[in-house]
């Protein structure tokens, strides 16, 4: 079986959280935050190793009661891919075409909203948050916003 | 610097928020002092306990003429001024514990309670969070927290009441200066009860910027919401669910906003009239 035929989600190092309209994805690994829209989250859940894009297509239209093409699923599956939510990398079939020109082609005949993908990476831990972002031994001196300019503690921390 | 030693050390066990975590000083007047203010930070969430297991430990040594911090028996940080110093291990201590809760999810963001509904608005420090929630505050609101929302399992916003941190502007060549002030001493109130989001508001000033806001659907906000959220890494998956709660029946809005005198009173008028 080729895995660029039957594409399969990603089931691990993930938390997946189901939104009224959208499902937000954690990836552990990466530390990477992905909310996918509807029609992004319809194809990655349907995205079970053993269907083709031409069977999604057809899903879509039996459970969603949606009419899209394959360049429809096809962009999601290249932004499923792009973000390492399937087991395996996909390229996608764009028939020599970019993205864009793909995404103005459905723009202009989809009824439903176009698959998108949004990303955010984590902060890397609580005090990033909390910090003024100071990278370097000396820059509290300097930045304005900074609680102390006697000090800095060259993590990122305006110190005392 | 060495590591903390054990020798003639002052300990103060303690849990917060469901957080263990131990103090050590080689001072016990220094100790003390520290107790206050950790109490006045945490008020009733602060529990001193007896000894416990695996807590996470703080130390606080006097050394010569300057303070020495440490986390895990390691040196941290070290100032001269006391006052500088003990601030900042306060907030050393906010930080660890919004990162370790055990049934709460702390959230960067400045809180105010406004009819029965709160106004949560997400944001990293420098942010002017505290300028905003001052002039709400200012203006009727309740305060809940200019720091953290403290969210618990069903979605509803905890008051985290710390004194509002109000920074001077900056000037060239001159040290942001901070004041802490209590809610009453601003002319407002404190809240002393949870209550549920009624928005979330991401905003930042800019100068000349005119309120064209943005509705944002929850998932959007879920996502927004995750880079200002402590235990996200630490504990994901009760992020998401309370994440979830949170905006799942909240207005979310995002725009620039004008200068927070003038903003507070157009927000609550907003809200009020729900025009958008």
């Amino acid at each position: 079986m080729n895995n660029s035929q039957f594409p399969s989600a990603r089931k691990t190092g993930l938390v997946v959280q189901d939104m009224p309209d959208e499902v937000l994805v954690y990836d552990l690994d990466s530390n990477k935050a992905h909310c996918l829209n509807k029609s992004a989250a319809f194809v990655w859940k349907s995205c079970d190793g053993t269907k083709t894009v031409p069977d999604i297509v057809n899903l879509f239209a039996s459970e969603a009661g949606e009419k899209v093409s394959e360049d429809f699923v096809w962009l999601a599956i290249d932004q499923l891919s792009e973000n390492s939510l399937l087991e395996a990398s996909i390229k996608a079939d764009f028939a020599g075409r970019s993205r864009r020109d793909v995404i103005k082609k459905i723009g202009m005949v989809s009824v439903i909203s176009i698959p998108i993908i949004a990303s955010l990476v984590a902060p890397k831990n609580a005090l990033a948050l909390a910090s003024c972002g100071c990278a370097v031994n000396g820059d509290c001196t300097i930045q304005t916003g900074c609680p102390s300019t006697v000090n800095c503690n060259g993590v990122g921390v305006c110190a005392p | 610097m060495p590591d903390q030693t054990q020798e003639n050390k002052n300990t103060f066990y303690f849990e917060a928020y469901g957080v263990r975590l131990r103090l050590d000083s080689n001072d016990s007047a220094l100790l003390d002092e520290v107790k206050v203010i950790l109490q006045q930070t945490f008020g009733g969430n602060l529990r001193i306990t007896e000894p416990v297991n695996d807590p996470i430990l703080f130390g606080i040594d006097r050394e010569g003429g300057e303070f020495v911090m440490y986390k895990d028996g390691k040196v941290f940080t070290n100032g001269a001024v006391k006052d500088v110093f003990l601030r900042f291990f306060d907030s050393m201590v906010r930080v660890t514990i919004a990162e370790h809760a055990v049934d709460r999810v702390f959230v960067h963001a400045g809180v105010v309670g406004w009819k029965g509904k709160a106004i949560v608005i997400p944001g990293n420090s420098f942010s002017g969070k505290t300028t905003l929630v001052y002039e709400l505050v200012r203006r009727g609101a309740e305060y809940f927290s200019d720091e953290y929302g403290v969210f618990d399992a069903d979605g509803l916003v905890h008051p985290f009441p710390r004194r509002l941190a109000v920074r001077s502007r900056p000037e060239e060549g001159k040290a942001i200066e901070t004041t802490y002030l209590t809610a009453e001493e601003i002319g407002g109130r404190s809240a002393s009860a949870p209550i549920p989001v009624g928005h979330v508001l991401f905003t930042e000033f800019r100068e000349d910027s005119v309120w064209e806001p943005d509705s944002l659907t929850a998932g959007q906000a879920v996502l927004e919401m995750v880079s200002h959220t402590a235990p996200i890494r630490y504990n994901t998956k009760l992020s998401l669910e309370i994440l979830k709660k949170v905006t799942s029946n909240a207005i979310i809005l995002r725009s620039c906003r004008s200068d927070a005198v003038v903003f507070s009173e157009f927000f609550l008028e907003f809200v009020d009239n729900k025009a958008f």
